[in-house]
């Protein structure tokens, strides 16, 4: 394939044929007749923000502003973006969307600028000698000048030029393929060294060997000028003009490096990774302007062409420029006029407003009359001709790729290398059935697109989605571990505390086995308890505490040592085994009655001395708690026994009897001491105590119930008795409640004027709005699925929205008591009030958009639903009053 | 006689050579988990919204797997119906109007100067995409919001309004030319008619 092409002009380089390609009617010779003019200034410039492939420009100037020519007045944001600067002076008078350039016919941010005619410079700084200039400083240079692409692609020029492999060849692209336009053209035949010199300055920052400028065969004059200009410059030795015969598209950026070097770009890579830079001529000069007079790019040469235009010709058009301006500029006749086109007729688009200004890549206008660009004609069946694939540049199979377009199958397409398709419109100028093929790859790649990132999203979304589902199962667990701890320690205090009780029943139930014993352990009891009476009652009796409690733990130490000294005299079968079997009873005996003595000493005395604290209190309340335990364990005891049919089941229930005797008269003495308390702190502690109290009633009477339950289940004969607790317990319950609901009334009364109070309030107005919501939700649901409990629902709609109001009125009187109260820091209250009244606002209007809402969606009886609209549109405005009258 | 006996051994000692390699390679290379739950799951347009009835993508996936129907996705629309269609080689169906109807893509946008600072939307994104605090102005990340919906019944003030998110000249693309121009007629008998 790779043959060298004869020879056919001077030129001693190679050539390299194109692959495929067409050969449209050039149209080139209508606008070279005249050379480059300048387009007289226009009376407003639309500068739009993104005129450059990438990152849109960030203005940096305000409505108003006076600027002048060449001032930067948006700034790049980011790597691949560039700024805009004022093509003249003048005023920014909108920063807003205007019509844009784009095949959609979208608006997008614009500035708008108009001329003050004075056409003044802003101080310019161009580099002397570039050679001098770190090649970095001078990228940057040009990246602030605003230079992108001149071809037509837009892409920033300093991204170009700082490539991440290194160049050797440089091409400058005068190609211009494209049928009509001959701006590159007219500029090379007369900006020749301005060309080479953006050539030298383009080497010199790529650091390349060699310098090639593609020209096609169908401009000799241009070709001329620039090999005159290159062998009068000093570097002719690198730079090398090449001519090559005329063929669309070889223009094309991969299409030109085939040509020139041979080399095929491989799909997905860049010419960078080829060593190879392409730059359009355009570029060239933008670049020497920027480098040696400083000026930005703020102008650009666009061929007005077409044959609806009496003076078609190449402009010098200042960015921003509106076509309408141009058009005029260039006598268009709007009755010849049909279409108008933007770009060349092959790659272009058609512009529905005449008002879109010149951008950086605009390189040609075409005013088309009907004749020229007849309409489309309608597309007829693909008849699988293929010469589509002949013309296509890329070697594709535009065929393929337009079947798999059509039934949208997009993993075929990118099979078939959709993406290489640089959308030349070669296919299309050639297919017999004049299908829209370009348009079924442009609309294929944008859904692509679309739907990789959508992708990409949904894969970003997992991401997050699991690291939150992570995120809450950590708390959870944490929180799981922290309660499983709370709830271990728990047990293990009350494994402790069982523990500790075992061993003083464990002492009581030997003394239960030897009923002798018990009975001199309870004489001797009784006496100690006497004898404790008997004594005067001393107000310091920790130190007889402390001495009982020295002789118990004595004893309780001996009695552990004879016991050791029985289990080895029993293990060895020898000693005086009777002799320590008694004495270690004896020693039992003696503990237990230290023990008791002790307890007794405690119990007697501490009342007395203790009454008056709240101490007394807390100890009678530990001492009913114990005696609730002991009647607890005997009552097990008797259960026990009971079962396995004990003989001693009147002893303990002669016992469970006393114990329940004592503890219901230490509860009574608990309640009465609770009673009397003469310096109770306030009415708050008295409600907690009742609530728990009323909540441990409660919770007896659950157990009780259950009991009962269980029992006429198992048919059991307690039955009696059983309900009997049940019902006292459901007294008590009863006897606490109003009890209870009276404290916290008058709790409340007192605590009326407390801003917590009004916090409750609205807490509980939200709730009751809330519950109002959510029965007003429930109502249109079963209306609308024609449910029978209407009724019920609207009247419990009516119950909430009472209820809401019933709240409402009792907050204004909380809110008005409130300035009252405090008047000092009225300042910092008023902004909390305003706050306030802005988020009743806000819940009214939300309220009258919900029902707004509501009574759109409803069908069929809407009276109901719009007076409650009506309602919510009287409350939002009086909010609103209130709102401005409190700000 | 021999041969056959020697052919028996030989097949014999083959199978158990083969066996041994795969139950070696079936418990070395295990895989974890149904992977079919994970390709349905990449399918899914993970916006986490719950209209399947699932509470998530990834309980559907699992769903679907073990036998659920297909369309119950209205954020994914008919592209992930047919999608899981062609995983799962089965019929694509409609879209169950019953889960609502395919939207264009959505993005919560909280007006900020009602916000009150209840956090009760940041507890209900599955995507952490709103940022804030308690008493605190909130706001939605664009980026990240999926659309899902979650956001708005929450909100005390009704201050969340879901907003469809524009086309821009960068997220604008060409449309495939409408199949009706195509109608196979001769381009002659064409003219005199709208075109």
């Amino acid at each position: 394939m790779n043959l060298p092409l004869k020879d056919i002009t001077e030129s001693k380089q190679r050539v390299w044929p194109l692959t495929g390609g067409v050969h449209p009617e050039e149209n080139k010779h209508q606008s070279t007749s005249t050379p480059i003019r300048p387009a007289p200034m226009p009376e407003k410039l639309t500068l739009p923000l993104s005129q450059h492939a990438g990152a849109p420009a960030e203005p940096i100037v305000a409505v108003g502003d006076k600027v002048l020519k060449g001032q930067m007045i948006a700034k790049a944001t980011g790597f691949v973006s560039v700024p805009v600067h004022a093509p003249t002076s003048g005023t920014i008078t909108a920063i807003g969307k205007e019509a844009i350039p784009h095949p959609s016919g979208m608006h997008d941010d614009c500035i708008t600028l108009i001329p003050d005619g004075l056409d003044q410079w802003c101080e310019l700084s161009p580099v002397k000698e570039f050679q001098s200039v770190n090649p970095l400083d001078l990228v940057n240079l040009i990246r602030d000048s605003g230079i992108a692409g001149m071809g037509g692609a837009g892409f920033p020029t300093a991204v170009k030029l700082s490539p991440r492999s290194p160049i050797h060849t440089l091409i400058l692209n005068g190609t211009e393929c494209e049928p009509y336009i001959t701006a590159d053209d007219m500029l090379m035949r007369e900006r020749a060294e301005a060309i080479v010199a953006g050539a030298e300055i383009l080497k010199y920052l790529l650091n390349s060997e060699r310098c090639l400028i593609g020209i096609e065969d169908n401009k000799p004059e241009a070709i001329e000028a620039v090999k005159k200009a290159v062998s009068q410059s000093d570097n002719s030795h690198y730079i090398k003009v090449v001519v090559f015969p005329t063929k669309y598209p070889s223009g094309g950026e991969k299409q030109l490096i085939q040509i020139l070097t041979g080399q095929e770009v491989p799909s997905g890579k860049l010419p960078s990774d080829l060593g190879i830079a392409v730059q359009n001529v355009g570029t060239a000069v933008a670049v020497n302007d920027a480098v040696h007079q400083g000026k930005p790019l703020i102008s650009r040469i666009t061929t007005l062409t077409g044959e609806a235009l009496s003076s078609p010709g190449n402009l010098e058009v200042l960015l921003g420029t509106s076509t309408r301006h141009l058009l005029k500029t260039a006598a268009v006749s709007d009755q010849k006029l049909a279409t108008l086109i933007m770009g060349g007729p092959m790659m272009g688009f058609t512009l529905d407003d005449l008002d879109v200004p010149v951008t950086k890549t605009t390189n040609c206008l075409i005013a088309g009359t009907r004749e020229e660009f007849p309409p489309a004609m309608p597309a007829q069946a693909c008849i699988r001709c293929g010469m589509c694939a002949e013309a296509c540049p890329a070697s594709l199979l535009p065929q393929q790729l337009y079947w798999h377009a059509k039934s949208e199958n997009h993993e075929q397409l990118k099979h078939h290398n959709l993406f290489d398709c640089i959308e030349c419109g070669a296919c299309s100028f050639v297919c017999p059935s004049s299908i829209p093929l370009v348009q079924y790859y442009r609309a294929s790649k944008g859904e692509i697109r679309a739907q990789e990132a959508k992708h990409a999203k949904a894969e970003r979304s997992k991401v997050r989605y699991e690291s939150r589902q992570a995120r809450l199962e950590k708390e959870q667990a944490e929180k799981e571990a922290k309660r499983r701890a709370n709830a271990e320690r728990a047990a293990k205090l009350k494994a402790a505390k069982e523990a500790s009780a075992k061993q003083d029943s464990s002492s009581s139930t030997t003394a239960a086995v030897d009923p002798v014993q018990a009975a001199i352990e309870r004489a001797k009891a009784k006496k100690a308890a006497g004898a404790t009476a008997s004594k005067p009652a001393k107000t310091v009796l920790s130190a007889e505490q402390k001495e009982l409690k020295i002789q118990l733990s004595l004893a309780n130490a001996q009695l552990k040592k004879t016991r050791r000294a029985l289990t080895i005299a029993q293990e060895k079968g020898e000693g005086d085994v009777e002799k320590l079997t008694a004495d270690v009873s004896m020693l039992e005996t003696q503990v237990a009655k230290l023990q008791k003595e002790f307890d007794a000493a405690s119990a007697t005395e501490q009342p007395k001395v203790a009454t008056p604290d709240a101490e007394a209190a807390k100890k009678l309340k530990i001492e009913s708690a114990m005696a609730k335990a002991a009647l607890k364990k005997s009552e097990r005891a008797l259960a026990t026994a009971l079962e396995e049919g004990n003989s001693e089941t009147e002893a303990l229930k002669e016992a469970v009897e006393e114990s329940r005797k004592k503890a219901e008269a230490l509860a009574k003495e608990l309640a009465d001491a609770t009673t009397a308390a003469p310096a109770k702190p306030a009415a708050a502690d008295d409600e907690k105590k009742l609530k728990i109290e009323q909540a441990m009633a409660k919770a007896a009477l659950k157990k009780a119930e259950r009991a009962l339950n269980k029992a006429r289940e198992e048919g059991s004969s307690e039955l009696a008795e059983l309900e009997k607790a049940v019902e006292q317990s459901q007294k008590k319950l009863d006897a606490l409640t109003p009890a209870q609901s009276q404290a916290s009334s008058t709790n409340s009364q007192e605590k009326s004027s407390d801003p917590a109070d009004d916090k409750k309030l609205k807490i509980e107005k939200a709730m009751a709005k809330a519950a109002l919501k959510k029965a007003e939700r429930e109502l249109a649901k079963a209306q609308e699925s024609g449910s029978e409990d209407i009724v019920s629902l609207e009247s419990k709609v009516d119950e909430c929205r009472k209820k809401l109001e019933q709240l409402e009125e009792g907050k204004p009187s909380v809110t008005v008591t409130e300035p009252e109260v405090s008047k000092a820091p009225a300042k910092v209250q008023a902004g909390d009030d305003l706050k306030k009244l802005k988020i009743e606002n806000a819940m009214a209007r939300a309220a009258v958009k919900k029902a707004q809402r509501a009574l759109e969606n409803a069908e069929g009886d809407t009276s109901a639903l719009e007076t409650v609209l009506i309602e919510a549109q009287t409350k939002a405005a009086e909010a609103e009053k209130a709102l401005a009258a409190g700000s | 006689m021999e041969i056959v006996f020697y052919a028996i051994i030989a097949l014999l000692v083959l199978a158990l050579v083969f066996g041994a390699v795969l139950g070696f390679a079936s418990v070395r290379f295990k895989v974890e988990g149904n992977p079919i739950i994970d390709q349905v799951n990449e399918l899914l347009p993970q916006t986490q919204c719950g209209q399947c009835g699932f509470p998530g993508c990834k309980p559907y996936a699992e769903a679907i797997v073990s036998g659920e129907s297909i369309n119950r996705c209205p954020p994914g629309g008919q592209s992930t119906i047919n999608a899981l269609a062609d995983l799962l080689d089965v019929e694509p169906e409609p879209l169950d109007e019953e889960h609502g109807a395919e939207k264009p893509t959505m993005v919560a946008y909280i007006r900020e100067d009602e916000c009150i600072g209840c956090t009760k939307c940041l507890q209900a994104c599955p995507v952490d995409a709103i940022l804030g605090a308690a008493k605190q102005m909130h706001t939605v990340m664009k980026d990240e919001c999926t659309g899902c919906d979650l956001c708005v019944e929450p909100c005390p003030v009704d201050c969340i309004d879901m907003i469809a998110i524009e086309t821009t000249t960068r997220t604008w693309s060409w449309t495939l030319p409408s199949k009706d121009a195509e109608s196979g007629l001769i381009a002659t008998d064409m003219r005199g008619q709208a075109v």
